[in-house]
This record gives structure tokens, C-alpha cells and sequence, in this order.
């Protein structure tokens, strides 16, 4: 299994939650898994680094199979700098994704990842800053951000579904070239 | 790479220490506003300021060595322990519950305000000051037309016997009497001598809004009347419809000690 399937399953997995009796029998602990196994795979920059961010995503998404929603803006102290640290920790481990693949495609050009990366800072600057500004224009800014994430996100499917075909097409041309 | 690491670390500095100072804000007990017993719609209505990001959620209120539990919105969809904001702002919202009363007789009226103490989900309480209110017949007068808004509220009525208006009063600071018209024609307040009224004869009364410190909370205008040889009073029922702004907010909070 190439790089890009193994993140494209895993953040598939990640994605879906599918509820039976209290339970999510696709936890996101299995989708970080796959996730940092895809990373231990590959030799290309940055990619210890994917697996150091995705170790503690692991064991929070781990936390959550227990006592979902722990890590929100509303819980405690500790728990609400835990979930800021959780998002932090995501988008360094899309920046490696996104890394790692340029690697392997030989840097194709593409504004998605800017972009992408972009929205996810701004969304956290915003919740930074914003829960300190007028509580309805921040909740609708949020509202509207979080839809354009959402397009965006599925976007990032169809991205790393192109960039498997990419990967499979590289892989087999060097073996042909071998 | 190492340029966003560095936008990271800055940004989680910023979020640290936003997220340090927004835990400051937080009240660990909520602060109870005002409440009332309507005797008429038999429910106990009542208010309190708590967290907007995690608000507190009644559990139940105790009064007179009784129990009473809040009404939910009933819905397959809603989540336990829903609350209903009065005002939303940053640091902290007015919550206002409703707790039915379903017999006329659970509570017996009282005079002077009784306290009770909210007991809420996390374990914490508040103690309430609850004022009684009834809503009272008025058989000298039958309303015709009235409007309510933010602007205040505004009613037209009809005499329905004569009698002698000496003085309007309004027992609450928070509203003022805009206009007061009897057969269309400006009155003078205070009133400078007693009025008298036929029947049939419109009195409009015009009254500016004020802040409601619950859902529904009412205010009284009162009519100090002599009807033949008796001297009485007509109180009219009015809602106050102006939500508590976050200045108010912060300063109740302020004044509660809890910040």
C-alpha cells in the first residue's frame, strides 16, 4: 500500500464515526495509526516529524474512545490547553503529509497545501482571539469558517486520491525503468 | 516547514495565553439574578448569570423544604440539561429557567419574597430571592389594543364605570411613564389635580422599556383610584422585553464578588 492510500484510509477513518450502542466502531486511534505507520514507511523529509505529531494525537484520540468530547473548548484548564495543543499538533501533521508528498511526487506544484494550511491557522488564531470579541460575530465567523474547512477537507480526499494514482504511476514507471 | 513551526509555536503561545486569561473570567459558582412565583401561569420563573463557554445547568430548585425540577424543551434531539440563554456575551450569559408548578395549591401566595436555593449539576448552589406575582382583574377597565416591543409598551383602555383617577405610579425604576392620554388628550404627571373618568372614556398609557432580568418578568403600573366613596387601586401588568446588556452583566457579576 502506497503512502497517500495508507493516509487517505486513515483519514477516512478519521472522517467517519459510526455509533453502535455508545460505541464508535471506527475510532479515530485506528485512522492515527495507519496515519503514523504511512509515515514510518517512507524516507523523506519531515517524516519523523509526521510520526512525533502523531504519537500524542494517537493517545488523545485513544483518551476519547473513553470520555468523548474530552478535549473541548469548554472543559477545564488543562483539558482546554490539551485540545489547543491537539489542533496545533494536527496541522503540523498535515504540513508533513502534505511534505512528505511533495517528496514523492517530485514537488508538483499546487496551492492547496498553502491554502488548506492556512485556513487551519487562521481557524486557530481565531479561536484565540475571538472568544474575546463580540460572541455573535465570532460564532457566525466560526460557523463560516467551519463550513469552508469542511468543502476544503473533502477537497483533501479527492487531493491525496490524485496523488496515490501519481504515486502508484511513479512506482511503476521506476520499476519499469529498473 | 520551519517558518510554520515558528506560526505554530506563536500561535500557541497566543492560544495559551488567551486560553489562561479566559479561565480567570470564569465564575465557579453561578450568580443568581432575580426570580418570581406566578401565581397565575403557576410556575416559578428565575435567572442567573453563569459561564457562556460552559454554562451551569439547573438541576433543581428547593424551596420551603420542597423540591422542583426545570422544565427542558422536550425533543428526541435535545441534548440533557439544555439551558436557555437570556443574553449570550463573551465571559457570560444569563441563563432563564421555568419550573411548572402543577397544582395551584403547591405553593402557597406570600406577602414577602421568599428565598430559595438553585441547585445545579455540578454540585454547586445559589441561594434565589423570589417575589410573588398574581395577575390582578381590573373590572373598571377593559383593554382594548396594546403593543410591546423594544421600545416600551403602549395600552388603550375603557372605562367601564366612572371613577376618579388621584395618581399613576409606576413601582419600578427601571420603566418610565411616556404618555398618559385620557379621550386622546395629553395628561400632566404627576397629575396636578384628580382626574375623573365616565364610563366609555379611553385612557392610553405609554410606558418606556426596561431590562428584563428573566423571561417574562413583569412590572406593575398602579392606578390609585377613588370609585364612588372607596378608594382603590387597578394595577395593570406590563413585560419588561429589553435584554441585559454585557455591561450589566459584568456588573452584576462584579457586584457578587464572584470575579
Amino acid at each position: 500500500m502506497n503512502f497517500h492510500k495508507m493516509i487517505l484510509i486513515g483519514l477516512l477513518l478519521q472522517f467517519f464515526d459510526f455509533w453502535i450502542g455508545g460505541f464508535d466502531i471506527l475510532p479515530d486511534t485506528i485512522g492515527l495509526l495507519l496515519i503514523g505507520y504511512a509515515f514510518t514507511q517512507v524516507k523523506a523529509p519531515y517524516a519523523k516529524l509526521g510520526i512525533g505529531a502523531t504519537v500524542p494525537l494517537v493517545l488523545a484520540a485513544f483518551a476519547e474512545i473513553f470520555e468523548p468530547a474530552l478535549f473541548t473548548s469548554s472543559a477545564g484548564l488543562l483539558l482546554q490547553i490539551a485540545a489547543a495543543s491537539v489542533q496545533l499538533l494536527t496541522i503540523v501533521q498535515i504540513a508533513c503529509i502534505f511534505t512528505v508528498s511533495n517528496y514523492i511526487v517530485q514537488y508538483e506544484a499546487s496551492l492547496f497545501p498553502t491554502v488548506w494550511i492556512g485556513l487551519l491557522v487562521m481557524m486557530e488564531l481565531l479561536t484565540a482571539i475571538g472568544r474575546h470579541l463580540n460572541v455573535q460575530t465570532y460564532e457566525h465567523t466560526v460557523y463560516a469558517l467551519s463550513f469552508l474547512l469542511l468543502s476544503l477537507y473533502l477537497y483533501f480526499f479527492y487531493f491525496l486520491w490524485e496523488r496515490k494514482k501519481k504515486e502508484t504511476a511513479l512506482v511503476k514507471e521506476r520499476a519499469r525503468t529498473n | 516547514m520551519k517558518k510554520l513551526l515558528l506560526l505554530l509555536a506563536a500561535v500557541g503561545l497566543l492560544q495559551f495565553l488567551s486560553i489562561v486569561y479566559y479561565d480567570t473570567k470564569m465564575l465557579d459558582r453561578p450568580v443568581p439574578v432575580a426570580g418570581l412565583i406566578d401565581f397565575t401561569d403557576h410556575s416559578i420563573r428565575f435567572s442567573y448569570i453563569t459561564n457562556s463557554s460552559a454554562p451551569h445547568t439547573v438541576h433543581f430548585l428547593e424551596l420551603n423544604g420542597n423540591t422542583y425540577y426545570p422544565n427542558e424543551p422536550f425533543s428526541m434531539f435535545a441534548e440533557s440539561g439544555q439551558v436557555e440563554h437570556l443574553a449570550k456575551y463573551r465571559y457570560y450569559s444569563v441563563v432563564s429557567a421555568e419550573i411548572p408548578l402543577f397544582t395551584e395549591e403547591e405553593i402557597q401566595p406570600f406577602d414577602q419574597p421568599v428565598q430559595g436555593t438553585i441547585h445545579f449539576m455540578d454540585g454547586a448552589t445559589a441561594p434565589i430571592r423570589l417575589t410573588a406575582y398574581s395577575y390582578e382583574e381590573t373590572p373598571q377597565l377593559q383593554s382594548l389594543s396594546f403593543s410591546i416591543g423594544s421600545h416600551g409598551t403602549a395600552e388603550l383602555y375603557k372605562a367601564l364605570v366612572p371613577f376618579t383617577v388621584n395618581r399613576l405610579t409606576i413601582a419600578d425604576d427601571r420603566v418610565d411613564v411616556l404618555q398618559f392620554k385620557i379621550n386622546g388628550e395629553d395628561m400632566p404627571l404627576p397629575l396636578t389635580s384628580p382626574l375623573h373618568l365616565n364610563k366609555d372614556d379611553k385612557i392610553w398609557i405609554e410606558t418606556s422599556d426596561g431590562i428584563a432580568r428573566y423571561k417574562m418578568e413583569p412590572f406593575q403600573l398602579e392606578l390609585q383610584i377613588a370609585e364612588g366613596q372607596q378608594d382603590g387601586i387597578i394595577t395593570l401588568s406590563r413585560l419588561l422585553n429589553i435584554m441585559p446588556s454585557e455591561d450589566w452583566v459584568t456588573r452584576q457579576v462584579k457586584e457578587s464578588g464572584e470575579q
